[in-house]
């Protein structure tokens, strides 16, 4: 996460219009100081680097969906999932999509969930969820979004092979920013039914993705480049986090 | 008659906008305002991590 910090505060200064997201699968683990915590210090070290959005994955929910909640009150982020409902209700459980207004064009970021996420509840579970078809979801929200975004990410818990298929289904969107189970991809895939680009960077916090879009005064992409970057030891640590995980560290 | 007229009114727009909150669920955003400048071409840099799993440090 320091090493994380390192690249994220090196783009911020050379780019000005950075979106920061993780597509779902940062809470689950059996990670001592994070399973100790309930997740808490996944969010707290996610706060402290500015991430913009995440998706709650289908393994984040092995927490259950209380603590779940809990865990979203602390988030200074948006916290997306487009998919899943309170169970018995049409109330989704976490806000649809997050709208960031960059170089007078609004981008949103919608949030999807996969439907396994129901393998995931802990046995004894009291509080309900169901998951919607994640394309429909994704469709309808993007309906919702009519006239209010210039420009639709997705960022996505499906896995690689669903993402394709949402790229095929659903015109519109630009990218697909992926997850579950962790798919090293080391450059982006456009697919090629409506151009849309997917990309996915690895697991455990061992890779970063960066995924540039050159967009025209319409809001349309006009060209993208991208890379995965592995956080090897030529990343120094951010002294502040290195400062702060180490402050955990301590008995 | 008047007043008879007014509550009518007012119960049909509770109603509304009760139906209209059960609709979209109580976590969709509000709608966003028309942007605060002229659109410009740029380059949105999106960084992105997935299943980080708890990892606060380099597994490897």
């Amino acid at each position: 996460m320091a090493r994380r910090a390192t690249f994220i505060r090196q783009t911020r200064e050379q780019y000005p219009h950075v979106l920061l997201l993780d597509a779902g699968n940062a809470l689950t683990t059996d990670q001592l100081l994070t399973a100790s915590t309930e997740g808490a210090v996944m969010i707290e070290g996610m706060n402290r680097l500015g991430y913009d959005a995440m998706t709650l994955g289908d393994q984040d929910f092995r927490w259950g969906p209380d603590i779940i909640k809990a865990r979203m009150g602390e988030a200074r982020f948006a916290v997306l999932s487009a998919n899943v409902y309170v169970g018995g209700t049409n109330t989704l459980f976490a806000r649809p999509y997050v709208i960031k207004e960059m170089a007078g064009h609004r981008v949103a970021v919608i949030g999807v969930t996969s439907k396994n996420l129901l393998a995931f509840l802990p046995p004894g579970n009291r509080v309900p969820v169901l998951v919607a078809d994640p394309v429909e979801s994704v469709r309808r929200t993007m309906s919702d979004l009519a006239g209010q975004a210039d420009i639709i990410i997705v960022c996505s818990n499906l896995g690689f092979q669903q993402d394709r298929e949402l790229a095929a289904s659903v015109p519109g969107i630009a990218a697909i920013v992926g997850g579950n189970p962790g798919v090293l991809l080391p450059e982006p895939f456009r697919e090629p039914t409506h151009g849309t680009i997917l990309v996915q960077a690895g697991y455990q916090g061992e890779w970063i993705g960066q995924l540039t879009l050159h967009v025209n005064e319409a809001g349309e992409v006009v060209s993208y480049s991208g890379k995965t970057i592995a956080l090897g030891a030529d990343f120094a640590d951010d002294p502040e986090i290195r400062a702060w995980l180490d402050s955990l560290a301590k008995p | 008659m008047r007043r008879t007229l007014l509550r009518a009114i007012v119960l049909l727009v509770a109603a509304a906008l009760l139906l209209s909150a059960c609709g979209s669920g109580s976590q969709t955003p509000a709608p966003t305002a028309t942007p605060t400048q002229s659109p410009q071409a740029f380059d949105l840099v999106i960084l992105h991590t997935n299943d980080v799993r708890g990892f606060t440090e380099p597994c490897g």
